[in-house]
């Protein structure tokens, strides 16, 4: 039983992860109707940028508040010069760009820093108060929760949070009331890379930094925001913690670790050819 | 009325043909004039044009999209390296059985696939791409693949009855069976075939109106895809003689797509095109950096992707047709 728990926590801790990089998903698939396969790229950069900044003996929480301000303005650049100007009506041209993106990102990232393995330490040590968890794991799901937290407030409570959801909801309407349309969508790329910058900084001490430490969680991210629902923020956070937990249960006691990723595989097809709306999204219908 | 029949250019639609027959020609002059690492890479090139045209004529005239194609090539290197090297049948059967199981792969893929739009399609096969490597080294296939070992496959004999060395007996298969498969294409793409798939493609409802049964031909398509690629991944596995889970990593799968867009997604000789672009591009670029072919590979993603969306092939396609129109008005003005 104790070891059932153990497993059922780290997954929790890792479900945080997921849900983090499945929002980020989420905030740009809503903004901009891309999915953005660049996502666990655009988190492993911020990683070694956080962990360049570290290099410098900067304290932790500097480095990391410098690493999210970088982030946010490397996402609204993508957007700005990239996403913008992808002609929208070609589906295949936009998936082929976004796995253009992916690939520079990751070609360039190994190009400055190596394909080496670095060490990233994690800023939490001591107990842990929860028994079952690492202190890395506890202080990485805190973190995430708090992140998730903090977007919720902002797209709850804000002005500019409002305009953001006008914009992705109806963006002839948003631009007639006075909404900078095009500005919200930079600023929702801008939002989405900070958050998938957690992801990644609380990824690394699990796995090492290396320019493919976020192949894997992205594929478990689109699972979990699949499984909640790609047009549901709150869903493909839930549906990221369900990832979590049950490819850490089905790990351990089904099918082994080295298969983990199948599952995720078969997770995502299963979900797609039968309920891609997932659990918590909408249905979208389109007119012949 | 004569006069434009000698005008057209050599690849054209009027003369496919000649054209065809020119690439067969060239091909076999270069098996006696090339040797040595300039022939294995000529042979690369036969590989990776079979497996891009399955994935030219997936995407680029079914409309459907697969970033996960590396599977099938793995499927073919894998059944192909289990047949030779651990039930001892011979080279030239057991690709074709690979090609088989790389069919049925593909259908199966095929079907789920008929019930999701670009994006999921998109999604599900990006993910088997990177599932592929942990997927040939588990614990439940490693006593027929090797695990992370992967699998030795004895070298193929050489024909040495009519003087062929070991490298150029396998570049002959290859160009046998990318004749073949390039000779089927043109074939089928040129007629009733060819017009549903690009009917589909275009607006599948007014296809499916038209009486072309969509199901059928967007599901036989993967099955087609999947077959040719699955059979480049077999002729590539007997050419290296070995197979591993590190040779079908996700990057493999983006490769192909790589030469597929390069070459020209909607065009059956930008598959040899793009293979050419993604078999030699990386010797030179890999003197700069080890990073530096992937560099440029992105950065020709997007530029393809929405500049040339017709490719290399589209490039050349629209020189040919420049020169043969100055060439008319030069014949027409005294």
């Amino acid at each position: 039983m104790e070891g059932f728990l153990y497993q059922l926590f780290a997954g929790l801790a890792m479900g945080g992860i997921y849900a983090c990089m499945g929002l980020a998903l989420v905030i740009i698939y809503q903004a901009t109707h891309v999915v953005n396969f660049a996502q666990g790229e655009m988190a492993m950069l911020s990683t070694y940028l956080a962990w360049t900044l570290l290099g410098t003996g900067m304290p932790y929480w500097v480095a990391m508040i410098l690493t999210l301000l970088a982030s946010f303005a490397v996402g609204a650049l993508v957007e700005l010069l990239v996403i913008r100007r992808i002609p929208k009506e070609s589906p295949l041209a936009v998936v082929i760009a976004m796995v253009g993106l992916l690939v520079i990102i990751n070609s360039m990232v190994g190009w400055v820093f190596t394909y080496d393995t670095k060490d990233f330490h994690t800023p939490f040590s001591g107990k842990s108060p929860v028994p079952m968890l690492s202190s890395h794991e506890f202080g990485a799901l805190l973190v995430t929760l708090v992140v998730m937290g903090l977007v919720f407030l902002f797209f709850r409570f804000t002005r500019i949070g409002l305009g953001m959801r006008a914009a992705a909801a109806n963006p002839v309407s948003a631009k007639l009331v006075g909404i900078s349309v095009g500005g919200m969508l930079s600023l929702g790329w801008g939002l989405a890379a900070s958050v998938g910058a957690v992801a990644g900084v609380m990824t690394a001490p699990f796995v090492y930094l290396d320019p493919n430490m976020m192949m894997s969680i992205i594929i478990y991210a689109f699972a979990g925001a699949l499984l909640g629902g790609i047009t549901n923020p709150w869903g493909a956070v839930i549906g990221g913690f369900m990832v979590g937990i049950f490819e850490n249960l089905v790990g351990a006691y089904v099918v082994g670790s080295e298969l983990k990723l199948s599952v995720a595989l078969a997770l995502i097809v299963a979900i797609v050819t039968m309920k891609p709306e997932g659990l918590f999204g909408r249905r979208v219908v389109h007119r012949v | 009325m004569a006069m434009p029949e000698r005008n057209a250019p050599l690849l054209s639609a009027k003369s496919p043909m000649i054209g065809f027959a020119c690439c067969v020609i060239v091909g076999i002059a270069v098996m006696f004039f090339a040797s040595g690492y300039l022939l294995l890479q000529c042979t690369q090139i036969l590989v990776f044009a079979i497996a891009i045209l399955g994935l030219n004529i997936l995407s680029g005239y079914n409309g459907q999209v697969s970033l996960g194609h590396g599977a099938f090539f793995a499927i073919g290197g894998y059944v192909t390296a289990v047949l030779i090297a651990k039930l001892s049948v011979p080279f030239w059967a057991a690709v074709p059985v690979a090609g088989v199981a790389s069919l049925v792969l593909g259908l199966l893929i095929g079907l789920p696939a008929l019930r999701l739009e670009m994006l999921y399609l998109a999604l599900a096969t990006f993910s088997l791409a990177v599932a592929v490597p942990q997927l040939l080294k588990n614990k439940f296939v490693e006593g027929w693949t090797g695990g992370v070992n992967g699998l030795q496959i004895p070298k193929v004999q050489p024909w040495a009855a009519v003087g062929l060395d070991r490298d150029q007996t396998i570049y002959l298969y290859a160009l046998i069976a990318a004749v073949i498969v390039f000779a089927m294409t043109i074939g089928l793409l040129r007629g009733r075939v060819g017009r549903a798939l690009m009917a589909i493609r275009d607006h599948a409802l007014a296809a499916e109106t038209m009486g072309v049964d969509v199901r059928r031909f967007k599901t036989a398509t993967f099955g087609v895809s999947a077959l040719f690629t699955g059979i480049a991944g077999g002729i590539g596995a007997v050419a290296t003689s070995f197979v591993s889970p590190d040779t079908y990593s996700f990057f493999l799968s983006i490769t192909l797509l790589v030469g597929a867009v390069i070459g020209g997604l909607r065009s059956v000789s930008g598959a040899l095109f793009g293979a050419a672009f993604v078999v030699l591009m990386p010797n030179y670029a890999e003197r700069i950096s080890q990073a530096a072919p992937w560099a440029i590979y992105g950065l020709f993603l997007i530029v393809f992707a929405f500049f040339m969306p017709s490719g290399l092939a589209g490039v050349i396609r629209s020189v040919q047709a420049r020169v043969t129109a100055s060439m008319r008005s030069g014949a027409r003005t005294p």
